[in-house]
């Protein structure tokens, strides 16, 4: 069915009709909620240009799933905050794996590969060309954060925080997330709204 | 065939992503449109204004239902944007146009920037250049959940649009969802509003 639709759109697209028409059936679905099975993912390519799947980090205790991209000023401002969460929580178990899914130049791999560079990323940092990790766990925005427990269910989603600027932060809301988990407790707000930008689906 | 296919899907792609690129600095916010014609100042009930100028209030929630309230009668296209936001930028010349073409018919424009204090200036610049003149608004909760949540911008993305009926009721949300949000979009949404 999807390769229909594929061929559909790959002619239409030469016809120059946009993109926009080609609606697909398999877009109905909303993404996860709290309480949900997480999404699987298999062989993503990172920044290590190595493949990621989420089996891969059974290890960790707590997953916390960040859709982030190089162009959007919203994720970059997030960007430090990562940095310094993936730093303060590595030795309690949980694991930052961000992903990108745009396909602008700006936010392709050897971009992202730079980007990492410069702002010292001390997590994956994955590219989904397909967007189907995206569409997996209904991420609208980046930064946009799916916080994956013990048993890889949902248990928070949404914001990092409630401001861009650091300075203007009243509610850590990832944090907290994080704290009640490692505690092993249920967080107390479980989802937030997510701001930003609006992920680049096709 | 398949060279020309190849570069007419490359060439599709390109525009495409231009189309829906994310932020860029406002210097790239499209083609300056000139001072608007006097005129086209919504919140000013009649008479003529020689001098273009835009002056930014900063709002919350309650300063907006005001404002609705002021403007009942007339259908409200809330404009919300930011100079961080790349397709509002795109968006923002169109929207502004709208005033001038569908004033006389009871269309009310209303920018509202979702932007960090900081850049008051700027957003007067933009704002102008893209033929505005009037008075604008700035969220007084800056890029933050309190601006997504205070002013009920469902998806938490911009650009988001809403348009308000003459009796104050929402007729219509406009945003990007599968695909980039276009102005012949909210032209339309604006044309099923009108009375």
């Amino acid at each position: 069915m999807l390769r229909m639709w594929q061929s559909v759109c790959a002619a239409l697209l030469v016809a120059m009709v946009p993109l926009a028409s080609c609606a697909r059936a398999e877009e109905e679905a909303k993404g996860l909620k709290v309480g949900d099975k997480a999404a699987e993912w298999k062989d993503i390519i990172g920044i290590d240009d190595k493949k990621h799947s989420l089996a891969d980090y059974k290890e960790a205790k707590v997953i916390v799933l960040a859709f982030i991209c190089n162009h959007c000023p919203v994720a970059v401002a997030y960007e430090d905050r990562l940095v310094t969460l993936q730093k303060d929580y590595k030795e309690k178990g949980v694991q930052v794996i961000a992903v990108n899914v745009n396909n602008l130049p700006a936010d392709r791999l050897d971009q992202m590969k730079i980007r990492a560079k410069e702002k010292g990323f001390n997590f994956p940092y994955l590219y989904d060309s397909t967007q189907k990790i995206a569409h997996d766990y209904g991420a609208k925005v980046t930064p946009h954060i799916f916080v994956l427990d013990k048993e890889r269910k949902i248990a928070y989603m949404g914001a990092i925080d409630d401001n861009q600027q650091v300075d203007k932060v009243s509610k850590q809301y990832l944090r907290d997330a994080l704290d009640a988990l490692l505690a092993g407790k249920k967080p107390q707000v479980a989802e937030t709204k997510a701001f930003g930008c609006s992920i680049k689906y096709e | 065939m398949a060279r020309l296919r190849t570069s007419a899907l490359a060439a599709s792609v390109v525009a495409l992503a231009l189309a829906s690129g994310c932020p860029q600095s406002s210097e790239d916010a499209g083609p300056p449109a000139g001072r608007a014609p006097a005129g086209s100042q919504p919140n000013q009930t009649g008479g003529d204004s020689t001098t273009a100028n835009v002056e930014i209030e900063v709002i919350n929630e309650e300063d907006l239902q005001q404002i609705l309230d002021q403007n009942q009668g007339k259908v409200v296209l809330l404009d919300f944007w930011g100079t961080w936001c790349a397709p509002c930028l795109e968006l923002l010349p169109h929207t502004i146009e709208l005033q001038q073409r569908y004033g006389d018919r009871g269309l009310v424009v209303i920018p509202i920037a979702i932007d960090v204090e900081d850049t008051k200036p700027e957003l007067e610049d933009v704002l102008l250049d893209n033929g505005y003149s009037g008075t604008a608004y700035l969220s007084e909760y800056g890029i933050s959940e309190q601006s997504i949540t205070s002013f009920e911008i469902a998806t938490g993305a911009l650009p988001y649009l809403r348009i308000h009926s003459p009796d104050g009721t929402v007729a219509a949300e406009l945003y990007s969802d599968r695909q980039p949000l276009e102005p012949a979009d909210i032209e339309a949404a604006v044309e099923a509003a009108l009375p």
